[in-house]
């Protein structure tokens, strides 16, 4: 009788295939001592998801009693980490992505943390993120996770994602050079106009840069990077500049939806020639025209109910609107424009790919709240303006309308 | 849509063990390998196949002929949801075979370049070991005893992840 592994004879392509099905770290510790084989080949795998709150779903759904503490459990998730990291570190195989979303208890468990991500750093990781989600419900004194310095000296990164951390302090006194690094992506972590201007100077191939929620911010400031093409912010209340030279640049997202002082953050990108492509979310309109001299594509949000809506814009081609804002309120000037559409829909949310742009000038209108009655003639009225549409798609929520009798 | 009809085109595929296998040119191009070998006209009448036997290639035939007479999802929008139950009933039922000749379809599959042939024998292996025992998954993979870690290095590993073991 043939005595052979009958699956490690396969290639290796679709041995990692069939893993990518076990997606339980209980079912790959398992396989990890089935024989020296897969022991060795679990090893090898290069892209790590470590991720606490689907490791306690596991574990619980496969019969760990609930009764188990909870510190019992952090313990078991940092000794898998540990486990998978080590291992695979005594491979002669470079990682490609760790992914670590999790919360810490006291510094031990920091250490294991810092421990890994050093090791993967040196190993060469190109996408990184590291997610310290407080959940400070179970934490006292909840504290913010301080990424190790080593991460300082990170020439293979392509991409990277730090969510709820605090960057070293001396982030800006060394040189830091990622000189890889294509992405960026930086969420709920304290952030000043230094360590963004720092960012940028050591990232020159940086295409992406996404900051979302960083207190202490400022001010958003870019100068001269030849490489940026898409930056995405969401700011907090105290953001008031935004200041971007980059002539790449194409595509700005921009959400401002908590801004209680009533003015909007005042910006400088009219060097950005290639800047076609803008999303705005907030309360207030800012000057479009004004600062986005060459917008081929609008995409704006604006919840509230504004009093009146003008843009003027002779680059203009496709323009979605978001808004309660009364179309009889809507004053448009964009004589290149293709494709004008009106939704009141808040689940709405911003295209990142690119609008079909109809052959001829179109206007659709989708209307979720109920219509008043006179909404047909202001339709008509708007229609008459300047803009010539040709084509019109309505969508209109009708429901009979009863005039209460007194 | 129709594989049967009279005009189109055989292809006759040779086992290692020199049996032929006569099929619509629709049901070979199921397989990426051979649809480029005719694209690029480099495939004769007869394509010998040395390293998949009779057993697995009729198999693999079966599997090609019933995904190439199902009607494809890009061919319309609304594509028929009974033909997709149906295709599924296939699928399941043809993966109940025995590890060896999955393993054997694996090989086959990957040579021929089947895509979603290799995806199913995949799932299907990953379903037979999901949730079992080390001992059981051993016993489903046929591994050789000789292979094991030693004693001590399996206590080692199974006392760090105690929890994976309970």
């Amino acid at each position: 009788m043939e005595e052979t592994d009958l699956i490690s004879k396969l290639p290796e392509s679709i041995i990692h295939h069939i893993l990518s099905y076990l997606n339980s770290p209980k079912d790959l510790v398992r396989m990890s001592i089935l024989s020296y084989y897969w022991f060795g080949f679990t090893a090898s795998f290069p892209i790590f998801n470590f991720n606490y709150v689907e490791f306690m779903q596991v574990l619980k759904s496969s019969g760990t009693p609930f009764d188990t503490e909870e510190h019992q459990m952090d313990l078991f998730f940092l000794k898998y980490v540990q486990y998978t990291i080590s291992r695979f570190c005594e491979q002669n195989v470079s990682v490609h992505t760790f992914n670590i979303m999790t919360s810490f208890r006291d510094l031990t468990d920091v250490a294991i943390i810092d421990k890994c991500l050093g090791l993967i750093l040196e190993n060469g990781v190109k996408v990184l993120v590291i997610d310290m989600h407080n959940w400070t419900y179970r934490l006292q004194h909840p504290q913010m996770y301080h990424v190790p310095n080593i991460f300082l000296s990170a020439p293979s990164l392509a991409s990277l994602k730090l969510c709820y951390c605090e960057i070293p302090s001396s982030f800006m006194v060394d040189v830091v050079k990622f000189k890889s690094l294509k992405l960026l992506h930086i969420e709920c972590v304290r952030l000043n106009e230094e360590v963004i201007t720092s960012f940028t100077t050591s990232c020159p191939l940086l295409e992406e840069f996404i900051v979302i929620y960083c207190y202490g911010l400022k001010r958003f400031c870019v100068y001269e990077h030849l490489n940026l093409r898409q930056v995405k912010i969401r700011f907090i209340p105290e953001f008031d500049r935004i200041d971007i030279d980059a002539p790449n640049l194409c595509f700005l997202c921009l959400h401002c939806k908590y801004d209680e002082r009533g003015v909007s953050p005042s910006m400088n990108l009219a060097s950005c020639k290639k800047l076609t492509k803008v999303c705005y979310h907030g309360e207030r309109l800012v000057d479009l025209s004004h600062n986005f001299p060459f917008l081929e594509d609008l995409f704006l949000d604006l919840p509230k109910k504004c009093k009146r809506l003008t843009l003027s814009s002779h680059s203009l081609r496709t323009f979605m609107l978001n808004s309660e804002c009364d179309l009889g309120n809507i004053d448009l000037n964009a004589p290149n424009l293709l494709l004008f559409g009106f939704t009141d829909n808040l689940h709405f949310h911003s295209p990142m790919g690119s609008f079909s742009i109809p052959s001829k000038p179109c206007m659709e209108w989708d209307h979720n709240t109920l219509v008043e009655d006179n909404w047909f003639k202001k339709l008509r009225q708007f229609l008459d303006k300047k803009l010539r549409f040709k084509e019109l798609k309505l969508h209109i929520n009708v429901v009979l309308y009863r005039p209460k009798l007194n | 849509m129709s594989t049967s009809s009279s005009s189109s085109k055989k292809i006759v595929l040779k086992s290692a063990d020199n049996e032929t296998f006569e099929i619509d040119e629709i049901v070979a191009l199921e397989s990426q390998a051979i649809k480029n070998m005719i694209e690029d006209e480099c495939a004769d009448n007869v394509i010998p196949l040395g390293n998949i036997d009779s057993k697995t290639l009729s198999k693999i035939i079966e599997y090609c002929k019933k995904h190439a007479e199902s009607p494809k999802k890009d061919d319309n929008a609304d594509i028929d949801e009974k033909a997709v139950e149906d295709l599924k009933s296939f699928d399941a039922e043809f993966a109940k075979v025995d590890m060896p000749l999955i393993q054997d379809i694996l090989m086959a599959a990957n040579f021929l370049n089947i895509d979603n042939l290799i995806g199913l024998m995949c799932r299907t292996i990953a379903d037979r070991i999901k949730g079992k025992t080390p001992e059981e998954i051993r016993k489903i993979l046929n591994i050789n005893k000789n292979d094991l870690l030693s004693p001590e290095q399996e206590a080692k590993a199974r006392e760090e992840n105690s929890w994976a073991f309970d």
